[in-house]
């Protein structure tokens, strides 16, 4: 008799912004969500929300494969609360750690597009978190370096119409407007919050091509050097 | 890059006599600052910054009283209504690694308010954006102090 081959089961794990989310896939289908978009909640969420997740789905932790975690950059509280709940569950399972930047999961959520897509995040003090992406066929790739640039200097980054996606688009709206006119292309309905399905699905590439992170070296792509004068 | 230098707006200055004068600004100046404001603090070792946020938090109605957060380095208040209020006390702050753990941007760009003792020691952190409170002694008057509240935007 063969063997049934094994379910690969994901954890994914969001906290790089308001959103507290917990995603599990088998297969590369997603099979569950729970998600609050709430202030405060991470380090009460997560934790509660992975096991209620695991017993809805009548799963345990040790039946994961891998735990894929949202990178960042983004909230530092927050980041730092999902990758130590990340790397707590691996490293007792030991498990993979697979990390996703998490501009790469807003730019894969919005879908296929003629148009380069520009994933930013608010990085405060008139600054953004950005990176550039092209779609070439049904593959997404990522065409600069994830960066930390002031908000007034787009004009000089972006040179084509452009989709623009991230969590704080909303409010940048009219500033993306007035500063690039028609090469700012806002998608309708604007994305406000990060999609499991494709954290998971992006870990899921990472998975089959065995992307591991390093448990002791790995942390948040936090993107803004820690300066200043006490 | 255009830097944007702050204006400033003077929203009070006054010279008090009392300790009840002192709580009695605090009250009157809890009513207008908002969610998502940091108000930094400046003043000597016992000119009553402590005192004044005491009677900021008694006049939000926090459910917990507001004590020194010396050794904690934030205190963490919240009222009724869900509004959180952060104390930040950094005369003991040791080194920049003790800072870059607390994560600072979280607080200060939330919808939080953020009261910041001794804002002097971390001023290339704070936001452009902020109120400011300065405490000086009167010479010869125990409880004599005079208050400056000025905004930055």
């Amino acid at each position: 008799m063969a063997d049934t081959p094994q379910e690969i089961i994901l954890l994914g794990i969001e906290t790089s912004g308001l959103t507290s989310g917990v995603y599990l896939s088998g297969n590369n289908q997603l099979l569950g969500e729970m998600a609050l978009n709430i202030q405060n909640i991470h380090s009460r969420g997560v934790a509660l929300f992975i096991d209620q997740l695991l017993k809805l789905t009548s799963l345990s932790l040790p039946q994961i494969s891998a735990v894929v975690v949202s990178a960042g950059p983004g909230s530092f509280t927050g980041l730092r609360i999902g990758y130590s709940i990340a790397k707590g569950i691996v490293h007792a399972l030991h498990k993979p750690l697979i990390e996703v930047p998490t501009l790469d999961v807003w730019a894969y959520q919005q879908g296929q597009s003629r148009f380069p897509v520009f994933a930013f995040i608010d990085a405060h003090r008139q600054e953004i978190f950005h990176a550039l992406y092209r779609w070439e066929g049904k593959e997404l790739t990522r065409i600069t370096e994830h960066q930390l640039t002031t908000f007034e200097s787009l004009p000089e980054l972006v040179h084509e119409k452009t989709i623009f996606v991230g969590p704080d688009l909303e409010r940048f709206k009219s500033q993306l407007e007035n500063l690039l006119g028609e090469k700012a292309v806002l998608a309708y309905p604007i994305q406000k919050q990060l999609q499991g399905w494709a954290l998971l699905q992006l870990g899921w590439q990472k998975y089959l091509t065995e992307q591991f992170s390093d448990l002791n070296s790995c942390e948040p792509l936090y993107l803004r050097p820690f300066k200043g004068i006490l | 890059m255009t830097v944007k230098k702050a204006k400033s707006r003077t929203y009070l200055s006054q010279e008090v006599h009392s300790a009840q004068q002192t709580a009695d600004i605090a009250s009157q100046f809890s009513s207008i600052v908002q969610a998502g404001e940091v108000v930094a603090f400046f003043g000597e070792l016992g000119s009553g910054k402590t005192f004044f946020i005491k009677a900021f938090c008694q006049a939000m109605g926090t459910l917990q009283e507001a004590t020194s957060p010396s050794f904690t380095l934030i205190n963490e208040y919240y009222t009724d209504n869900n509004l959180f209020i952060y104390h930040f006390d950094f005369y003991r702050l040791q080194n920049l690694a003790e800072l870059q753990n607390l994560g600072l941007d979280d607080f200060f760009y939330d919808h939080y308010i953020c009261l910041v003792e001794w804002a002097d020691r971390i001023l290339t952190f704070l936001p452009e954006r902020r109120w400011e409170v300065k405490l000086d002694f009167l010479p010869g008057q125990p409880d004599g102090r005079k208050i400056t509240i000025v905004k930055k935007e």
